[in-house]
């Protein structure tokens, strides 16, 4: 049987975009965290709508792409470049002879909400015959995923799912089914979502942002994209692997810290590893009480207090990107032969979990 | 990995043919359409007021929370309700290893004009996310394994089905819900109307007339199980589902591969995950929505993935039925393939009167049409350029196959 490899990273993220920035900025525990920018995604948003956001900085696609876009909805940008560096990372070329077997699986908790949004307020407002047909072709959550297939001809796999904030990690895990079970040789995985003045509003709706320092979510951005691949592949092509993803699982429960452990367990079970066997714990909190407990259970569950790092107090939730950025800062952070478990898990009492393994 | 295999024990089926699988089989199966006039909503602005629109919504089961409950919810939550009590099921399900994939385009369509309409409301916001309606169904059913939304555009309910069958494959499932289900909402007729793929006459699959798809809604949702376990506890195992494939054209967001080698790769890639030979399928339920280059696209790419068994079995499209129903087409569509396989007949192809030259294969116009039927190929594709395709057989069909004859 095929290990699975990680031979690619696609870090972009709101304390870094990139290897080495990712690389500086945790290392130096830089928070990504600020008032929304005048010139970003949150423009015009009234200043007591939300106090801390992780804003990806300056970040403009066309820094990452060779071809032109006319429109896109951030999320799809930001998924388009986390692609990019992941590819270039890790060295991988599409030709004649693999683009049936290089694909995409990709996660979104909330997709192209300000396409949607942006689409949906012109229909309401001017009425169906004058909806705009640029812009609705933009409000389909695999619109992302189908563009990272067209811009490099990706004719393999390709996977969209959403799960909240295990909607990254969902994606990888599918990714690693798909390629254990020969859909592919490799796959462009992980996840985006993108700060939005919708989203803004319809958290601090929903009770679930921060207020005065307190509690609560600070909500985020960025792609967190690996590339995974069969080890038959990547030595066929003389790629080094960055890692090796060991273990993975999927689970649910009204009672997260629960449901967590159990996916943990089964975790550790397919990476044939112990808990002692862990280095580093890439945790889930992200000040929602839930997730917080959850992760909090799963700590105390296996004794890991001492090896817990908390990537979201410096780049707030990033929902679909959240995972994927895990692995990369696992894999930047573990000494050599380390091992990692990242956990994800939503308020809804979706949760995952894998193990990681850097080379 | 040891692979475990696949069986089909429950369906359920909410649909403007009808609510529940035998009222839905058995208007399909007579010829009869779906389609009215939607008098929900106004349609004015739209190419066409004419859809699959669901008449006779369902009450929501007893096992579902109370409270007011969109109709995406009370769709999805009908359908699995009979798929289970047809499997035999009674909720609780909340073995370790109980799962849950589904499949919507545009998840929480009623909340998203809710939420557009007033931002403040935060329980229309809760409901716009994706997977509001699977962790609905998992929290309800206590389920406790992987439990997630997968979204292809139009080709989404067929790949639920094909990877809710991956859980039970590779082992992290031991039974899943897999489905899908999608609403008809202003909002989002009015995308699809605006880039023309709504058909201002009706849905004509593989006509020379055929003038764009007429959308509809509803929810689909099959049990899936581990074959041993459904045989071990006497469940009734429908169909066995042998594997399937899904790709990207990675061609254009919108416009058609005209050549047809996105579809028949996804085929090709159904048919090697079954482990089978194109040659060995007996019916295929196309994608067929009677838009213009779809329909000519994918038969040219059955031709070449089927060779000469494309111009010997029916290729039927259910869609001038049941309309497009968008994140539930796949998994209908699905349900209508077992039903063909049980009554070893090919559903019809409506409003087909003059048949596109380029479409000539037996795609089974007006009436169904008696076959034997023991294998089937499902196909889907949608916007974005996705494609997935599943490949399904009879109880038993693989073991006589293994043994050496056909079952």
């Amino acid at each position: 049987m095929s290990e699975l490899w990680v031979t690619g990273l696609g870090p972009v993220t709101p304390i870094g975009s990139g290897l080495d920035e990712l690389t500086a900025a945790w290392a130096g525990r830089e928070s990504g965290l600020s008032v929304p920018g005048e010139d970003g995604p949150l423009a015009g948003i009234e200043a007591s709508a939300v106090a801390e956001v992780g804003e990806v900085p300056e970040f403009d696609v066309a820094d990452y792409l060779e071809s032109e876009k006319t429109y896109l909805d951030r999320s799809a940008a930001l998924l388009l470049a986390g692609s990019a560096v992941a590819r270039s990372h890790a060295q991988l070329t599409i030709s004649e002879g693999n683009r049936l077997r290089v694909g995409v699986c990709a996660g979104s908790a909330y997709g192209p909400l300000a396409s949607q949004d942006l689409f949906n307020q012109r229909v309401l407002a001017k009425g169906a015959r004058l909806a705009n047909p640029l812009i609705f072709g933009h409000t389909y959550i695999n619109t992302a995923a189908s563009l990272v297939a067209i811009e490099w001809g990706l004719m393999g796999f390709n996977e969209v799912v959403s799960c909240g904030l295990v909607s990254g990690m969902t994606a990888i895990v599918q990714a690693a089914d798909a390629l254990r079970l020969g859909r592919a040789d490799a796959l462009l995985c992980g996840g985006a979502d993108a700060l939005s003045v919708p989203l803004v509003l319809g958290l601090a709706a929903e009770g679930r942002l921060a207020v005065d320092g307190g509690v609560g979510l600070r909500p985020a951005e960025g792609a967190g994209v690996v590339v995974l691949e069969t080890s038959d592949s990547a030595s066929a092509r003389g790629a080094d692997p960055v890692g090796y993803l060991e273990g993975s699982a999927l689970g649910y429960g009204d009672a997260a810290g629960d449901a967590l452990c159990d996916v943990v367990s089964q975790t550790l079970e397919e990476a044939a590893a112990r808990a002692s066997d862990i280095d580093l714990v890439v945790g889930c909190a992200n000040g929602v009480p839930a997730v917080d407990e959850a992760e909090a259970a799963v700590v105390d569950c296996f004794g890991w207090a001492a090896r817990l790092c908390s990537p979201k107090r410096l780049t707030g939730e990033t929902f679909g990107a959240a995972d994927g950025i895990g692995v990369a800062i696992a894999l930047l952070a573990l000494e050599a032969d380390g091992r990692a478990v990242v956990l994800s898990c939503d308020w809804s009492g979706a949760c995952g979990a894998l193990v990681v393994r850097r080379r | 990995m040891q692979l475990r295999r696949v069986g089909i024990t429950g369906m359920g089926v909410v649909s403007c043919l009808g609510v529940g699988v035998e009222a839905f089989g058995e208007a399909l199966f007579a010829g009869r359409s779906g389609l009215s006039v939607i008098d929900r909503f106004d349609p004015a602005g739209l190419r066409n007021g004419l859809m699959g629109v669901v008449r006779d919504v369902p009450p929501l089961p007893d096992w579902a929370p109370g409270g007011t409950s969109s109709r995406d919810v009370v769709y999805a939550f009908s359908a699995a309700d009979e798929a289970l009590r047809s499997a035999g099921l009674v909720p609780p399900l909340s073995e370790p290893r109980t799962g849950c994939v589904l499949s919507t385009n545009f998840a929480g369509a009623e909340a998203m004009t809710r939420f557009a309409e007033c931002p403040e409301d935060g329980s229309a916001f809760a409901a716009c996310r994706f997977d509001t309606v699977v962790r609905g169904l998992a929290s309800a059913l206590s389920m406790r394994g992987p439990a997630f939304c997968v979204s292809v555009s139009c080709a989404s309910g067929t790949a639920a089905i094909g990877l809710g069958s991956d859980l039970v494959r590779t082992g992290r499932a031991r039974r899943v819900l897999a489905g899908g289900y999608d609403v008809l909402a202003l909002l989002t007729q009015a995308g699809l109307s605006c880039i023309r793929t709504i058909s201002t006459d009706t849905v004509r699959p593989f006509d020379v007339n055929r003038s764009q798809t007429i959308f509809g809604e509803g929810a689909a949702m099959v049990v899936l199980e581990d074959l041993e376990d459904a045989r071990a506890r006497g469940a009734p195992v429908r169909a066995e589902v042998l594997g399937h494939g899904m790709n990207n054209n990675a061609h254009h967001l919108t416009a058609p591969d005209k050549e047809g080698e996105g579809i028949a790769a996804g085929m090709r890639m159904a048919f090697e995950d079954a482990g089978i030979d194109p040659a060995e399928v007996d019916y295929v339920n196309a994608h067929g929505t009677g838009t213009e280059y779809h329909d000519v696209t994918e038969v040219k790419a059955l031709k070449a993935v089927l060779g000469a068994r494309a111009r010997e079995i029916p290729v039927s499209s259910t869609k001038a039925a049941t309309a497009h129903s968008m994140g539930a087409a796949g998994s209908m569509e699905l349900v209508a393939s077992v039903l063909a396989i049980e009554r070893n007949m090919a559903p019809p192809t409506l409003n087909l009167t003059d048949p596109d030259p380029e479409c000539d294969l037996d795609h089974v116009p007006g009436v169904g049409k008696p076959f034997a039927i023991d294998v089937v190929l499902s196909n889907s594709a949608g916007i974005g350029g996705g494609n997935a395709s599943i490949v399904i057989a009879r109880p038993g069909w693989r073991d006589a196959r293994t043994g050496g004859g056909r079952a």
